[in-house]
């Protein structure tokens, strides 16, 4: 077959690289410009400035909710990742079970918003549901939405919403393998458990790293449930850079020092993707996917 | 057959889609020969909504061809993210609420606010003289101003009040004997929904200004030269918070509790009292068709036994209306505001329980409630504004947390000194 040439080949590519340069490189550009201009509230000054990466490393607020990102990062790996997993686990087993996979499914499909108001008057101190049993159970009501329990009480949410979409994900990889695999493993005596974490766990890590990329990339990213759950975070307990980036834009209106976080965030957020990127490349390596 | 009917089944979704799109489009927009007059505020309470349709209603009818749009989100929200989303949009508001103050200041500076000083001239003389405070910036007028509000005052259930025979204490003494009695009865003696960060914030704010001195406050908040917020009255100010928190006068989970939410603590009887504007006449309508079922009654704060604030002095403020700076209908809205300052309007403003700055319509009113509520702000010596309105949002918001977490439990110097770290680069 005759070979087109060169200049053929990257006409394919204009449209991708069009929408990348309209949709990621351009507004990344005019980020890192606002970040170096002067503003007051909303009008650009001048430009040529570094004060607002100066303030980044003082800024005690973004540093809590660096933190905090990370720590809801750390839950949501095991609440979103690891719990999904091992839903795949019971649904592989329960393969005709349809409802099962749906109900695991369904907050997935539920508005954020609702969501949050929900597990508010669930998390509620006074009369929230959760509450209701500690105390029935003769324990002391906790303050859910309270430090320190704030990250861990919204990740807690986050989980219950996104370990049916993971459960569906890890599902979908381990129908895919081979049933000679695990006769095979069964007649040499393995045990269901041996089978899963020995057999199709590894098989499916590929899919693993795809859930470890979402939730850390993601973990960046959420912004409704805390806004909702939390509102105006008083205590600072729960703030996370995408609530600190709101603030600081609309609240404060401090557009250059909001671009400066912004760009900091995209920094880690890139970064993280190659860590990811390695793990991926030396952890699942050349070995068969499913 | 399945593809072909998956194939139909797909361009059936399309068209009503693009249908829908359509039509969506064409209700939103207006008739061609209609103007369209749009108006943002602040969520009000369901008699303030019902008086504030009635005006729309009423210019609507003065002005054939003009419809008159309301859009309306929470107060934080309006404050924060709602307004300044609305402005920086494709349909902008020609008319806005505002809170008198630092934010009208900021709005001018940001070319939002259009200087109306020859409409407020014309308005003069119907509204009362105070109400132009917050208003005025270096001799120029850019708010009517329609409203007065104390933003703090203690409410109190009269029912549990005189199931326990108490009265409305006169010291700060008093006040932590009824909250021991209350709580000893096993009610919460205060009530606060703090999660957005004002309740506290402004109830805060009062024993700043109360304990530090009218205007100590006013210089540490407006960021003069040689001020910290870290500084010893306002640390004693916040241990004497703190001393209130540790005795359960006030609800364990304020900074949790929604503004709401709050509300239902206090109406179904858990708790006696709660700081809150006077607002909360028509923000308790929410909760219930029959209001008299609720026997509220109001106290201002009582001084503080050594505090170099004045003793009788009130956070409060003017708020109003301005006009968008870019506006295409600059006499539509001079017309409105007009209208909504009219004693027309303003009758049914007051019966609804708001504190009026059109004078005839106040002095038209026989509510009790109204009246003492009047007489307590034009006789207030010292007016107080409230950290989020009056002052830089930055500080007011570092400010609110040091108070959160004092009332939390960290300690007030720490907590202050935090607050100080973060307002630095303002200075």
């Amino acid at each position: 077959m005759k070979q087109h040439g060169g200049s053929t080949a990257w006409l394919y590519a204009v449209p991708a690289m069009l929408l990348f340069t309209l949709i990621i490189a351009v507004p990344t550009a005019m980020t890192f410009m606002f970040s170096i201009m002067e503003w007051r509230r909303f009008q650009p000054l001048s430009l040529g400035t570094v004060q607002h990466y100066l303030r980044l490393p003082q800024d005690l607020t973004l540093r809590r909710a660096f933190n905090n990102n990370f720590v809801y990062i750390f839950w949501t790996l095991i609440l979103e990742v690891g719990t999904g997993l091992t839903l795949a686990g019971v649904a592989i087993h329960l393969r005709r079970s349809t409802l099962f996979r749906s109900l695991v499914f369904a907050p997935v499909v539920l508005p954020s918003i609702v969501t949050g108001l929900l597990w508010q008057q669930a998390f509620a101190f006074e009369s929230g549901l959760l509450n209701r049993i500690l105390l029935f159970a003769g324990a002391e009501p906790l303050r859910w939405l309270g430090p320190p329990l704030t990250v861990f009480s919204i990740s807690l949410v986050s989980g219950w919403i996104w370990a049916g979409f993971f459960m569906t994900i890890f599902y979908a990889g381990l129908v895919r393998i081979p049933e000679s695999f695990l006769e095979s493993a069964l007649l040499d005596g393995a045990s269901p458990l041996t089978i899963f974490f020995r057999i199709q766990v590894p098989l499916i890590r590929n899919l693993i790293v795809l859930g470890l990329l979402i939730v850390t990339t993601g973990g960046f990213k959420g912004f409704d449930l805390w806004q909702v759950m939390l509102r105006r975070d008083p205590l600072e307990s729960g703030v996370v850079l995408p609530t600190y980036l709101v603030r600081t834009f609309f609240e404060n209106r401090n557009i250059g020092y909001g671009s400066a976080i912004s760009v900091l965030l995209t920094a880690v957020v890139i970064g993280i993707m190659g860590v990811v990127a390695l793990i991926r490349r030396f952890y699942v390596g050349e070995m068969e996917e499913y | 057959m399945r593809k072909t009917i998956s194939l139909v089944l797909v361009g059936v979704l399309m068209v009503a889609l693009a249908a829908g799109t359509v039509f969506a489009r064409g209700a939103q927009e207006a008739a061609p020969t209609e103007t369209v007059l749009r108006i943002a505020s602040s969520t009000q309470g369901p008699t303030i909504i019902e008086n504030f349709d009635r005006l729309m209603r009423e210019f609507e009818r003065r002005n054939p061809g003009v419809r008159v749009e309301w859009d309306r989100s929470t107060g934080t929200d309006y404050e924060f993210t709602g307004l300044p989303s609305l402005l920086e949009s494709n349909t902008p508001p020609d008319i806005f609420f505002e809170w008198g103050g630092a934010r009208i200041l900021a709005g001018v500076e940001d070319g939002y606010i259009m200087d109306i000083t020859d409409l407020a001239n014309e308005l003069r003389p119907v509204l009362n003289e105070s109400a132009w405070d917050g208003a005025e910036i270096e001799g120029r007028t850019y708010m009517i101003p329609d409203n007065q509000d104390i933003t703090i005052m203690m409410w109190y259930n009269r029912e549990i009040f005189d199931r326990y025979n108490l009265s409305p204490p006169s010291t700060w003494a008093e006040l932590l004997s009824i909250s021991e009695t209350l709580r000893n009865n096993g009610v919460t003696p205060i009530v606060m929904g703090n999660a957005d960060a004002w309740v506290a914030g402004n109830f805060g704010g009062v024993f700043l200004a109360r304990w530090g001195g009218d205007d100590y406050y006013h210089q540490v908040l407006s960021m003069e030269p040689g001020t910290r917020l870290n500084n010893d009255r306002f640390v004693r100010a916040l241990r004497f918070m703190q001393e209130m928190a540790q005795q359960g006068v006030v609800n364990q989970d304020l900074n949790t509790l929604g503004y709401r939410e709050s509300f239902t603590v206090l109406l179904d009887g858990s708790a006696a009292m709660m700081p809150m504007g006077t607002w909360f006449v028509d923000q308790i309508l929410e909760f219930t068709e029959d209001p008299d079922s609720f026997p509220f009654d109001y106290f201002n704060l009582p001084p503080f036994d050594g505090g170099q604030g004045h003793p009788r002095s009130i956070m409060g403020l003017n708020t109003g209306y301005v006009i968008n700076a870019n506006t295409r209908h600059k006499e539509l809205a001079y017309d409105f505001l007009r209208l909504l300052v009219s004693q027309q309007i303003q009758d049914g403003f007051v019966a609804a329980g708001r504190i009026s700055t059109n004078t005839a319509a106040m002095q038209a009113s026989a509510d009790p409630y109204v009246r003492s509520v009047a007489e307590m702000l034009n006789s207030t010596p010292v007016l107080i504004a409230p950290p989020d309105t009056g002052y830089n949002l930055e500080m007011a918001r570092a400010l609110y947390e040091a108070i959160a977490k004092a009332f939390e439990g960290m300690n007030p110097q720490a907590a202050l000194d935090e607050a100080e770290q973060k307002v630095q680069f303002l200075r």
